[in-house]
């Protein structure tokens, strides 16, 4: 979903705002920022050691020294490995129904309870979390492939001529006519009858309304690219632009690229549970972790917990696993600015 | 300024009109308004000509083609008139209607939360920058983060728990779900403090949704501003800290903000339909759910005709508010 | 003398960072005396300007602070934000490098003025100090400023920007002003006006000032004692005279050596150090035998009556052209092979839009450029992949003109690759480039950040003349570099240009740089070429009125030429009868 409101938008906004905007630079807040400064400290006090450690390995270091990564890595970890034994251990399937014992509590024979049409909710659980899964992460790396294609596209023609431009400017209308609309609304509609063929199409559904805010972020990064000075001698030099935008262009912004995506999968579970429990997403005979949130009864709250905490687990651990990757990135970034 | 913001609204009434009418096509061809005409329990088939007669007269006739459907839908629009509701019921509701009962019950809480939260946002992200690695700034962080890995329904879910909780241990609560209480006389003060008292929860719920995210976009401008070249001018200048943050800091901090809050109404729109869809609220989300599953061509182009004039409002309001605090753009 | 004013003693500052600690600032000490003016200079990264901050006390909460600042009796660490505030903007003010950003966008600039006088005099009402904002922005010399006081900041052009944060600095007759690079991100003829005006505002009110520099040659007119700084630690203080005379220190004559003069010809007369190890390189550039005249050599670039307009367009949604800006308006010149043209100008005056026109190899909208005898415009899609390899270009800023993911080996082999070179001659060619421009070949598989500035900018250099260019686009290839880095870059040019018979369009906007370096030079202003003829020719017997005012504008790192520069200005002014401010304004016309 284009939810303005989900976790990427925020942060996008402004790191697309710091990027752009001069005057919202901090130029000289702190001395340590001064890369002058810390250039010079180098060369003397660290020498040899800070040359060896290429930008990759400084990376994985910061990530791997940040609990938060370890958290997330960890609880994501065991999700997966519940999602994959769960259903091939367990003695109930997501549809066999237990109408004695409707409205029980956790036992041992049904571990999460079983709910009002008599189903039992840990194996439903364990089964949307299997489709969930599936679907954040196909829908990420989707959203990801499309948004590159059309933000780096459009970022590098939009300085080239008026036809360049004119699709820019398409483009950029485009998107804009999606947050008009509340995507949820079309979402809505196209669902019902892409269900019919496969539940598998929820991907490209999902992806093909949420590539649009990281296609701007990625097309204001390209600019910004576009007008350094690096990619400029590759022009100049006669490089093709293809091969300026393999070789100058995305290998710049890949790190970006793996932390949107990232995040991207917890949005797009966000986006899919939201819209399976309105009745638009996964359809019988899968489940979803939304449709099982779907039988929810507040007198019982075993109904809804297990699969919320399991829901809420794993969108916290990959946004925990973004978030790190975002802080090693670019450790004065806003969320936790040294 | 006039200018600028009018050139501006010119814009969006052009984006909305545009959404719209993709809307309407859209909805048009991928929903089929004649086959829920025929539910499989009708007794009996109904004769064809009764049947054209009653497509024609609701314009989802898929036999007149989609274009001279969307002319006549835009004729209507013209005059004000969005057609009739479709779908299983014979009833003929004009949709205005439809839209005019449910918009102020939708309207209430979009505003109030919008509202609420932005405020709320804005002060505890300017709170959590200006007093960065404080408890509070750790705390406030950590929940906003923990709102936004949350999916509406299951938020709306836990204010609900809790409320029961609460209600099974005291016997007091707020009322679980509905806006209105029917078995009260109408008007009466206790008709209108359950009124008061069932907003409560659906507010928390918007509120603390727009609240997580603004308080983040708005602790990374407030740092950005804090690292400025200006506000180390302003303390050059002789004003403290706190001052300085509150004359030069805080209006600069606010206009990126503007921007932001112009597109988030229609993040707004979808915590709204989840609200009213378990608050049992009979508001515009609840009937774009029905609209849709009924394939209720013009109602789910109403629908969408009011988030797209609610977007244009809140971008303009947006733009006044640029204009006045930013004059680079005037 | 008289009791210091301000006094710091064994400052050292550090901050944590992700190496480790930071020593910003070590063990500094200095004083300032009543009405005096003290330099503190140092190359980038020094220290300078963490160490006033901290006397404005406004180092970021991270830093940790150690020493004393004693300031008319206040001990400075001693105050909490309250207090200090009470000092600042009115006992000591601070005047900041980049007026761009410096100023509150949003608020005007006479109210930001007047903000100043009303923190400190509270009982001073609206009107009274918005007249005295007036006042004072008519002092520095901003033209009618009744008007201009009820102006944003991004209506003031950056001169007139850092006047007004002049004015904010002298608004409650402090005892002392800090200037941070006061004029660095501003043009020269600018830069000479904004450092009269300090010292005209110094000698008004009776301030002692300290200014914080990179430039030798502002000091030398300014200063009456200079502090020099290197990695964090003093080097050596003295009088401006002793520093520029006799200087103690090997790395402050090493500094004073390396800083380039405008007035080359003269400086053998000169008693200061500064300038002598450029002019070696000049002797390098000269004495490279005899060469046949210009006529004789092959042309390699002509360009004739160059146009490029751009068109100036409004609306947001119907655009429309409401006038057009001539950047480049009717240039030629010619550059002949083994010759360095230098192209002078100030900000604006079209010299980059000019560069680009030439590398773009495209029909220009008028006019005719013409490489190697070839008009660009004619030129097949083959042809001009080739002439890629013949025109090369480097770029100014050492830090964005490589790309940071790739190692330098990659970088220096792209426009080979593009020209189809084997493997093992661009494997041998890389060897050799990185030798030619004083780098060592095992350095080929490390990447830019590795490198300090003026090893970046050698890696480009070495990019550029990777496929045996006939011409090099320099485009200020030094202006971001230290000027010790700057010398050694202008050493390596001038070498290769002797020893490989290449030709260089040096693009600049620093007269001093370019005196030292190229045969001929055209002076841009506007679009066009004011004047153009062989360097010394230019130098000493400048035609155009707007030569004569670059050349008068470059400071002379010698305090005797610049004391009587001074003076002369003060007589012409008293002779002429000044016009309201300290100054006449030669910016209006904007």
């Amino acid at each position: 979903m284009t939810n303005p409101n989900d976790i990427r938008g925020t942060e996008d906004a402004s790191a697309l705002r710091r990027r752009t905007d001069p005057e919202a630079n901090p130029v000289m807040g702190a001395a340590v920022d001064d890369p002058e400064l810390r250039d010079t400290e180098i060369d003397e006090s660290a020498g040899p050691a800070i040359e060896s450690m290429s930008r990759g390995e400084l990376l994985r270091r910061r990530f791997f020294r940040n609990p938060s990564a370890w958290i997330g890595m960890v609880i994501f970890l065991v999700l997966v490995l519940m999602a994959v034994i769960g259903p091939m251990v367990y003695q109930y399937g997501p549809f066999e129904r237990d109408l004695r014992n409707a409205l029980t509590g956790p036992s041992a024979y049904h571990w999460f309870g079983v709910n009002e049409n008599g189903l039992d909710i840990f194996a439903r659980t364990m089964q949307g979390l299997r489709i969930s899964l599936i679907i954040g992460i196909g829908t990420a790396l989707l959203t990801t492939f499309l948004a590159l294609v059309v933000g780096i596209v459009a970022g590098y023609i939009s300085h080239k001529g008026k036809w360049g431009a004119l699709g820019d400017g398409a483009l950029v209308n485009l998107i804009n006519l999606f947050l008009v609309i509340p995507s949820i609304l079309l979402l809505m509609l196209f669902s019902p009858a892409l269900q019919q063929a496969s539940w598998l199409w929820m991907i490209p559904l999902l992806a093909g309304f949420a590539w649009m805010l990281t296609a701007r972020v990625l097309r204001a990064m390209t600019q910004q690219l576009v007008r350094t000075e690096y990619v400029e001698a590759a022009r100049f030099m006669g490089v093709h632009p293809i091969v300026t935008m393999t070789r100058h262009i995305i290998p710049n912004i890949a790190s970006w690229i793996i932390i949107d995506t990232t995040l991207g999968v917890s949005a797009a579970i966000l986006g899919e549970t939201g819209l399976s429990f309105i009745g638009f997403g996964i359809q019988y005979p899968q489940v979803s972790l939304g449709t099982v949130l779907q039988d929810y009864n507040i007198s019982a709250p075993y109904t809804w917990i297990p699969p919320a905490a399991v829901l809420a687990a794993l969108v916290i651990a990959i946004n925990l696993m973004g978030e790190a990757l975002r802080d090693a990135l670019d450790p004065t970034s806003g969320s936790s600015r040294i | 300024m006039i200018r600028f913001v009018s050139l501006r609204v010119l814009t969006y009434v052009i984006l909305a009109f545009v959404a719209t009418s993709f809307a309407y096509l859209l909805s048009a061809s991928l929903m089929h308004p004649e086959e829920v005409l025929y539910p499989p329990i009708a007794t009996e088939p109904v004769p064809a000509a009764t049947a054209q007669m009653y497509l024609d007269v609701r314009n989802v006739n898929p036999d007149t083609p989609l274009f001279e459907r969307y002319a006549n839908w835009l004729g209507g629009l013209v005059r004000g008139d969005l057609g009739v509701t479709t779908g299983t019921n014979k009833s003929m509701v004009p949709v205005m209607d439809e839209l005019f009962t449910r918009v102020p019950i939708s309207l209430r809480l979009v505003v109030l939360g919008t509202v609420i939260g932005t405020v709320l946002g804005i002060v505890l992200g300017m709170l959590a920058a200006v007093r960065r690695d404080s408890i509070g700034d750790r705390l406030s962080t950590l929940l906003a983060f923990f709102i936004l890995s949350l999916p509406t329904p299951v938020i709306i879910l836990i204010v609900q728990q809790t409320n029961q909780g609460i209600m099974d241990l005291s016997g007091w609560g707020l009322p679980a779900i509905n806006p209105i209480n029917p078995l009260l006389e109408p008007g009466s003060w206790d008709s209108i403090t359950y009124q008061a008292k069932a907003l409560i929860m659906p507010t928390i719920v918007l509120a603390v949704t727009a609240a997580a995210s603004y308080s983040r976009y708005m602790k990374v401008t407030t740092l950005d501003v804090l690292g400025s070249d200006y506000l180390r001018t302003a303390r050059a200048k002789g004003l403290t800290r706190g001052r300085a943050m509150n004359r030069h800091g805080l209006r600069m901090a606010l206009i990126p903000m503007g921007q932001y809050f112009a597109f988030a109404v229609g993040g707004a729109f979808s915590g709204s339909l989840f609200v009213e869809l378990m608050f049992n609220w009979q508001g515009i989300g609840r009937f774009a759910i029905s609209a849709i599953q009924m394939a209720d061509v013009n109602g789910t182009a109403g629908v969408v005709l009011y988030t797209a004039i609610l977007t244009l409002l809140s971008a303009t309001f947006a733009d006044i508010l640029q204009g006045a605090l930013d004059p680079r753009i005037r | 003398m008289s009791e210091p004013i301000l006094s710091v003693r064994d400052l050292s500052v550090s901050f944590p960072s992700e190496y480790g600690t930071v020593h910003a600032v070590q063990d500094l000490s200095y004083e300032v005396h009543k009405g005096e003016a003290l330099a503190i200079v140092g190359e980038s990264g020094s220290g300078k300007s963490v160490s006033s901050l901290a006397v404005m006390g406004l180092l970021p909460r991270t830093a940790s602070i150690s020493g004393e600042i004693e300031m008319l009796g206040h001990r400075m660490f001693e105050l909490d934000d309250r207090q200090l505030s009470r000092l600042r903007g009115n006992t000591i003010s601070m005047v900041f490098q980049d007026p761009l950003s410096a100023l509150t966008p949003v608020y005007r600039v006479g109210e930001q003025i007047a903000e100043v006088v009303r923190i400190h005099h509270p009982e001073t009402s609206k009107a009274r100090a918005h007249q005295r904002a007036v006042e004072l922005l008519d002092a520095v010399g901003i033209p009618e400023p009744g008007r201009r006081a009820n102006q944003y900041p991004h209506e003031f052009s950056g001169g007139m920007r850092q006047r007004a944060m002049i004015a904010m600095a002298i608004a409650n007759e402090p005892e002392l002003i800090i200037a941070d690079e006061p004029t660095t991100a501003l043009d020269v003829t600018i830069q000479a006006q904004v450092m009269d005006l300090l010292k005209s505002a110094q000698e008004l009110i009776g301030a002692a000032t300290v200014l914080i520099t990179h430039d030798m040659g502002v000091v030398a007119g300014f200063a009456d004692r200079v502090l020099v700084m290197k990695d964090s630690r003093m080097v050596e203080l003295g009088t401006v005279d002793e520093i520029f005379y006799t200087p103690r220190e090997q790395y402050t004559r090493d500094l004073l050596a390396a800083v380039p003069r405008v007035d080359a010809g003269e400086a053998g007369e000169s008693r200061s150090v500064a300038g002598s190890a450029m002019q070696k390189l000049a002797e390098v550039v000269d004495d490279d035998g005899a060469r046949p005249p210009r006529e004789e050599m092959p042309t390699v670039l002509e360009v004739e009556e160059l146009v490029r307009v751009f068109p100036i367009t409004k609306g947001a949604i119907v655009r429309r052209k409401v006038g057009e800006q001539r950047a480049v308006d009717g240039i030629s010149f010619d550059i002949r092979q083994g010759e360095c043209l230098a192209l002078v100008g100030e900000s604006g005056s079209g010299k980059t839009t000019t560069l680009m026109e030439i590398m773009q190899l495209r029909t220009p909208q008028q006019g005719v450029i013409r490489i190697g005898g070839k008009e660009t415009g004619a030129l097949t899609r083959k042809e001009r992949a080739a002439l890629r390899s013949d025109v090369t270009v480097v770029f100014q800023d050492p830090m964005a003109a490589l790309d940071p993911r790739m190692p330098i080996a990659d970088i220096i082999k792209e426009p080979m690759r593009v020209q189809g070179y084997s493997k093992e001659r661009m494997d041998e060619r890389v060897d050799w480039l990185l030798k030619m421009v004083g780098l060592l070949p095992e350095h080929a598989a490390r990447f830019p950040t590795e490198f300090s500035g003026g090893q970046r900018q050698r890696v480009g250099v070495a990019r550029a003349l990777a496929c045996d260019p006939k011409l090099i686009i320099l485009d200020e290839p030094t202006s971001a570099l230290d000027v010790t880095v700057q010398a050694g870059v202008l050493a390596m040019l001038a070498d290769l240009r002797a020893r490989l018979g290449v030709s260089f369009l040096f693009v600049s906007h620093d007269l001093s740089v370019v005196r030292h370096i190229s045969d001929r030079i055209a002076v841009m202003q506007k679009g066009r070429i004011v004047e153009l003829g062989d360097t010394e020719e230019v130098f000493t017997n400048p035609q155009h009125p707007y030569s004569r005012e670059l050349l008068s504008a470059v400071p002379i790192p010698d305090p005797e030429v610049a004391r009587a520069r001074r003076r002369e200005s003060i007589d012409r002014e008293a002779f002429e009868g000044t016009t309201g401010g300290f100054l006449p304004d030669p910016e209006d016309a904007e």
